[in-house]
């Protein structure tokens, strides 16, 4: 029987992938523990990506990579699966925004874990979609084919 | 003062915070008090920086928009009760301009619940990108609207009835 998630956990989760983007634009290093477990891994990147493991290494990142020129980050078309081990794998968008107003976007591919003081995300997969060259498509890892809804194979 | 937010209480918040966008952005002067406060305070930081005070200053404020303002898309909404019980919340705009740019910030919010139901008390709006020159608070007034251990990601009550 497929899991089922309640709406105040998928309301819950929501929140916190919305708090993502106040927490990381604004370099609220303190505040990344609100968001992520202690031992996340964030994959950055479409093809070797770079990869962040654990949160005192990411909050490094974010504290060194983070500057006033990066885009601010809008989470939106976030679509949850429960998984039988009790995660929930969240597939979003981001549109971001850089300082001149231009636009980039991607995707999170999120799992969720719920903790003693609320869900966090555990692992994170950002992967850009725009801008991009013309006529290549976008590149997706094996691995994007986890959070196919249905999955790969049957129908 | 409210001490904690059940999940219809969440639900209606955010939508009246979508429901802002549509009524501002219509130029709907009435429809400002199925959003507001009849005291509510809407402040900006664009530029000098304006306050509107009161529904009658923000209903005029809504007439008077110039037809060129950008419409206000809100996303990223987190609403939750601070240490004072006070609820409130914080989102972004995306507000597309005529020339097909696009303008983003912060909106800081004061919620109050009225017998019509809940209602925006303050609101202050802050322009992120593309950076624009501004006039914020400084940066410890917006210390209130970063929540703590435990007011988000919990899976709130539902409430009875």
């Amino acid at each position: 029987m497929a899991a089922v998630l309640s709406p105040p956990d998928a309301l819950a989760i929501h929140e916190i992938l919305a708090l993502f983007a106040h927490v990381f634009d604004n370099n609220e290093v303190e505040d990344l523990g609100l968001v992520f477990t202690a031992d996340v891994q964030v994959d950055v990147g479409a093809g070797p990506s770079q990869i962040y493991q654990g949160l005192t290494e990411f909050a490094d990142f974010v504290r060194n990579v983070k500057t006033a020129a990066a885009p601010d980050h809008h989470t939106v078309n976030t679509s949850l699966t429960p998984q039988d081990d009790g995660s929930v794998h969240a597939r979003s968008r981001y549109i971001g925004i850089n300082p001149e107003g231009r636009l980039t976007s991607g995707e999170w591919l999120d799992v969720l874990v719920r903790t003693p003081q609320g869900w966090r995300i555990s692992y994170r997969r950002s992967l850009p979609r725009t801008p991009r060259p013309a006529g290549i498509g976008v590149p997706t890892p094996r691995t994007a084919d986890l959070w196919q809804a249905t999955p790969v194979g049957e129908s | 003062m409210a001490d904690s937010l059940s999940v219809e209480d969440v639900l209606e918040i955010h939508e009246l915070l979508a429901r802002f966008g549509h009524v501002f952005d219509s130029r709907d002067a009435a429809g400002m008090t199925e959003v507001m406060t009849a005291d509510g305070v809407s402040e900006g930081t664009i530029g000098a920086g304006y306050t509107v005070p009161g529904m009658r200053a923000i209903q005029e404020f809504t007439r008077r928009c110039p037809p060129d303002t950008p419409d206000h898309n809100t996303v990223g909404a987190i609403v939750f009760v601070d240490a004072d019980g006070v609820v409130r919340a914080r989102s972004r705009y995306i507000a597309p301009l005529v020339d097909g740019t696009v303008h983003a910030g912060d909106f800081f919010d004061i919620l109050v619940r009225t017998p019509q139901g809940w209602r925006i008390s303050y609101r202050i709006s802050v322009p992120r990108r593309p950076v624009l020159p501004i006039s914020p608070p400084p940066p410890e007034f917006f210390d209130a609207w970063r929540p703590r251990v435990g007011d988000l990601g919990v899976p709130r009550e539902a409430t009875a009835g």
